[in-house]
Order: structure tokens, then C-alpha cells, then sequence
């Protein structure tokens, strides 16, 4: 299996509504892609996203999904990444299920470990 | 006695709703809790996940603690997942057809439990302490907690294990209050219950 990762900047996202912005998310994930959100969720959201997410799991090609909202603090240079005014220091990993492990360990590093 | 003095020394009613991710303990420390104060149990506990797939209440549980009485209502919640396989199940025995029939509910359970954080006065989110703290499951439903603005306590349980590391959870979580136990010997229940009386004071009735 082939995974694609999308770095996705604020732009793209911003102007979404919730309910689109879940939608979005699905649509690219279930496609395979690994997304990398600046526009990262709220805990509203990621409730919303795991419910959502319940409704399209079919069992056969998508058994549901992965991700981790990482706050990376003020020196995060992740940022730079997205280039400048970037306005959110947070920002969300979403993957299919399948395709990767996402963990954070205690040292606040978080890996993403892409399965084969 | 007035009806003032009456309401007073009414217990007051709360809902005590157990969150977490899957197989942490919930229902072996709601069945903890049912037993000692209610002589009654919640529900099964497996160690196949999802194994509580509906929302399960004990009403009527006359608690006591710090000179708190409550009226709990235990609600113990399906465990809360990203992701629902039904190989999954069948690794721990269960036939195609039984693993697609759990997996289907496992997924019905958990939006229902979503749902019925609203309902919730007072939520415990258990965490098993011998696995890493760190999964998104558990800061997602801290963060609808406090969004919500309903109190909670963090409970890392089966700290009984060897491998459990209370102390990484507290790490993890150092701003939010945490009472370890372990649900099935009953270490750390008494703190628990002190904590849920010291809480239940501030859901208003």
C-alpha cells in the first residue's frame, strides 16, 4: 500500500466549518493520505471527527483512523514549514488507521511511524 | 422538618459517567464502586475489547465520603476508539461473524457515548497505567471535559501491575487532579471516593 502525506496549511482549512473540515479530513484519509494539519482541531472537533468516523468504517477497506493534536509550544519550528504568520501553534496529525502508528513519548517528540 | 432543611439533607443526585479508552478498567472500577455502595455490579468485564458496547447505569447508589452523601448514578460508557477491527476480536477467539456483529455495536457504543458526555456531572477517565498515557483518546476527552466545563479526575488504574508508571501519567497530565487505583484490589479507592464527594459539590442541582 502507497501513502501519501499532505502538509496542509491554515489557508486551506480555515474557512471551513466543522462539519466541512471533518468531511475534508475523511475524504483525503480514506483515500490513503496522511495529513498534516496547521490548522489543527479543537477537542470539539476531534470528538466530532471520532464520531464521523464511526459512521464510515465499513469493515472491509477502512477499519477508521489515527491521529494526535500535537502543541508544539512557542519555539516550535515546525511552523517555518508553513511559512510566515503562520497563526496556530498547534497543529494535528490524521492518518488511515492502517498506515501508521502515531505515539508521543515523554519527551514530547512524536513519531510517526509509517507501516508497510 | 422544612422543606428547606429537607432539601438539604437530601443526597444530591449526580451522574457519575465513566470515560476512556478501550479495555482501561471502567467497568471494573464502576463495578468496584456499584459493589461497595450498592452491593450491585455494572456489568461484564472481558478482556476482549469493546466489551461494553451500550451505556450501562446502576441508579440508586447512596454514597458517602467526607461527610458528602450523593445519590450516584453510575454510568458506564463504551470504551472510546478511533478505530474499530473486527480481526481484532477474532485474535482473541471470536468467529467472523461474532467479530463483525461486536465491531458493528463496538462502533454504535461509542458514538453513544460521544453523545452522552452532556449528560455527565462528574467523569472519571480512566487510564491504564501500564500503557503509555500518551494517546490522543484520553487528552480528546479531557479537552471536551473542560470545554464542557464539567469536573473530572484522572484515575490510572491496574496499578497493581509491574509495568504500571504512575508517574508518567502524572507527568503527562500535571495540571488536572489524579487518583491512582487499582479497580480490581481496591487500592487508592478511598482517595478516589474523598475526590468524587470534593467534586460532586460543585455540579449544581
Amino acid at each position: 500500500m502507497k501513502y501519501r502525506v499532505d502538509f496542509v496549511p491554515y489557508s486551506e482549512t480555515n474557512d471551513l466549518t466543522d462539519d466541512e473540515k471533518i468531511r475534508y479530513i475523511l475524504s483525503k484519509v480514506m483515500r490513503n493520505t496522511i495529513l498534516v494539519l496547521e490548522n489543527g482541531l479543537t477537542p470539539t472537533e476531534e470528538m466530532n471527527l471520532i464520531s464521523k468516523t464511526m459512521v464510515k468504517i465499513n469493515f472491509n477497506d477502512f477499519v477508521g483512523l489515527r491521529f494526535f493534536s500535537f502543541d508544539g509550544g512557542t519555539d516550535f519550528k515546525l511552523n517555518k514549514l508553513f511559512g510566515r504568520g503562520s497563526k496556530n501553534k498547534v497543529f494535528t496529525v490524521v492518518a488511515p488507521n492502517e498506515a501508521v502508528t502515531v505515539q508521543k513519548d515523554k519527551r514530547g517528540i512524536l513519531s510517526i511511524r509509517i507501516n508497510d | 422538618m422544612s422543606w428547606r432543611l429537607w432539601l438539604k439533607s437530601k443526597p444530591k443526585s449526580v451522574n457519575l459517567g465513566f470515560y476512556g479508552e478501550v479495555n482501561a478498567g471502567k467497568t471494573t472500577l464502576a463495578n468496584k464502586i456499584g459493589l461497595d455502595w450498592a452491593e450491585q455490579e455494572v456489568g461484564i468485564v472481558s478482556e476482549i475489547p469493546h466489551e461494553t458496547r451500550d451505556i450501562q447505569k446502576l441508579e440508586k447508589v447512596n454514597f458517602s465520603a467526607n461527610g458528602t452523601k450523593l445519590d450516584l448514578t453510575l454510568i458506564d460508557m463504551p470504551g472510546i476508539a478511533t478505530s474499530v477491527n473486527p480481526k481484532e476480536f477474532m485474535k482473541h477467539g471470536l468467529s467472523a461473524s461474532e467479530a463483525m456483529q461486536r465491531a458493528k455495536e463496538a462502533t454504535r457504543g461509542i458514538i453513544e457515548a460521544i453523545k452522552y458526555l452532556e449528560q455527565v456531572d462528574v467523569a472519571l477517565v480512566i487510564i491504564d497505567a501500564s500503557k503509555s498515557p500518551f494517546d490522543q483518546v484520553n487528552f480528546t476527552i479531557i479537552g471536551n471535559l473542560e470545554h464542557q466545563k464539567k469536573p473530572f479526575i484522572l484515575v490510572p488504574n491496574k496499578i497493581d501491575l509491574i509495568e504500571a508508571d504512575v508517574r508518567l501519567v502524572r507527568d503527562a497530565f500535571s495540571q488536572y487532579p489524579v487518583v491512582p487505583v487499582s479497580a480490581i484490589q481496591g487500592d487508592g479507592i478511598d482517595e478516589l471516593y474523598d475526590k468524587i464527594a470534593e467534586l460532586a459539590k460543585r455540579v449544581r442541582r
